[in-house]
């Protein structure tokens, strides 16, 4: 079962959700499909990180970000009402300290310029296979703990 | 029809599937037509502005989009989860297009994505005014037959 795959992830110190006092990483997913949120968040949950809250789009990421103030922020590019990219802009006004992940099937080399520019700390292809979840969790767990500046 | 752009769009098919199969799709026998007749009961339509413009459309049978969904939430699913399973095969749609529009956007196209729509029938008729003419590729998998309708053409006034 992938499920007792993902699970034992949660073992393994430099994959799971948990800093070293024992306390949880907490993700904001944003992506307007349903079901690759259940997918990104059934692998938080089940490895340790704390999933504040799951949005279909930019405007509603841009305000749960202000309301949770996440560790971390999983964020697709295409979306209704605001896409990744302005959601992206709004938070980092926001917060410049924020971490924003990209988690997209886009990958053109303009767009993901764009992205770091703007502040994106990294960029994950889709679709998630089960043999990546241990390296996308290793650097999402990265980023979230690096400095804070 | 553009044989590459065309080309762009079976590759990115191929790829998605292959990541998610971990086994190489088989293309069948190809057909250009003016005018698709789904058959397989689930398609997502996945619309493309810009430099170029058309769609694509998956067509897949409940059975199969449920096998690729449970592939895709790396889960078991229920049969009748319908709202999951559409959601799944979607994001597949998107998967594949957006592969293809990131390669030609490497290419100098600039493209945008319209969020896909889906559609339940295996007698839904499409006829296409503006590009003519759709070509039709069944990719054959171990989780049954994903049929590839695309559409795709340089918009006027680009080169």
């Amino acid at each position: 079962m992938v499920s007792d795959i993902i699970e034992k992830f949660a073992q393994d110190e430099k994959l799971n959700g948990y800093r070293e006092d024992g306390s949880k990483i907490s993700v904001l997913i944003v992506d307007d499909s349903f079901a690759f949120r259940r997918l990104m968040s059934r692998i938080f949950n089940l490895t340790g990180y704390e999933v504040v809250e799951e949005v279909e789009d930019g405007a509603l990421a841009t305000s749960k970000y202000g309301f949770h103030r996440p560790d971390i922020v999983t964020m697709d590019v295409t979306m209704p009402n605001m896409d990744g990219n302005a959601a992206v802009e709004e938070i980092m006004s926001i917060d410049p300290n924020a971490k924003i992940i990209m988690v997209t099937s886009l990958s053109h080399k303009e767009l993901v310029e764009e992205c770091l520019k703007r502040g994106v700390k990294g960029y994950i292809l889709k679709p998630i296979t089960e043999k990546q979840i241990p390296k996308i969790l290793e650097t999402i767990k990265n980023i979230a703990i690096g400095d804070k500046k | 029809m553009n044989k590459k752009l065309l080309s762009i769009f079976i590759n990115a098919g191929s790829e998605v599937l292959y990541e998610l199969l971990l086994e190489k799709a088989v293309p069948g026998k190809v057909s250009v037509v003016n005018r698709i007749t789904t058959t397989q009961g689930l398609v997502v339509v996945i619309g493309m502005i810009g430099k170029i413009e058309g769609r694509i459309i998956l067509d897949i049978s409940p059975e199969t989009s449920h096998k690729i969904s449970e592939i895709i939430l790396q889960e078991s699913i229920d049969f009748n989860d319908s709202e999951l399973i559409e959601s799944a095969v979607s994001e597949m749609g998107n998967m594949i297009v957006g592969r293809g529009i990131s390669a030609l956007n490497e290419m100098g196209y600039s493209i945008k994505i319209t969020p896909p729509t889906i559609f339940r029938g295996t007698d839904l008729k499409v006829i296409d005014n503006k590009n003519s003419q759709m070509l039709i590729l069944p990719l054959a998998t171990k989780i049954g037959s994903f049929i590839l309708n695309l559409s795709v053409k340089e918009a006027e006034g680009t080169s």
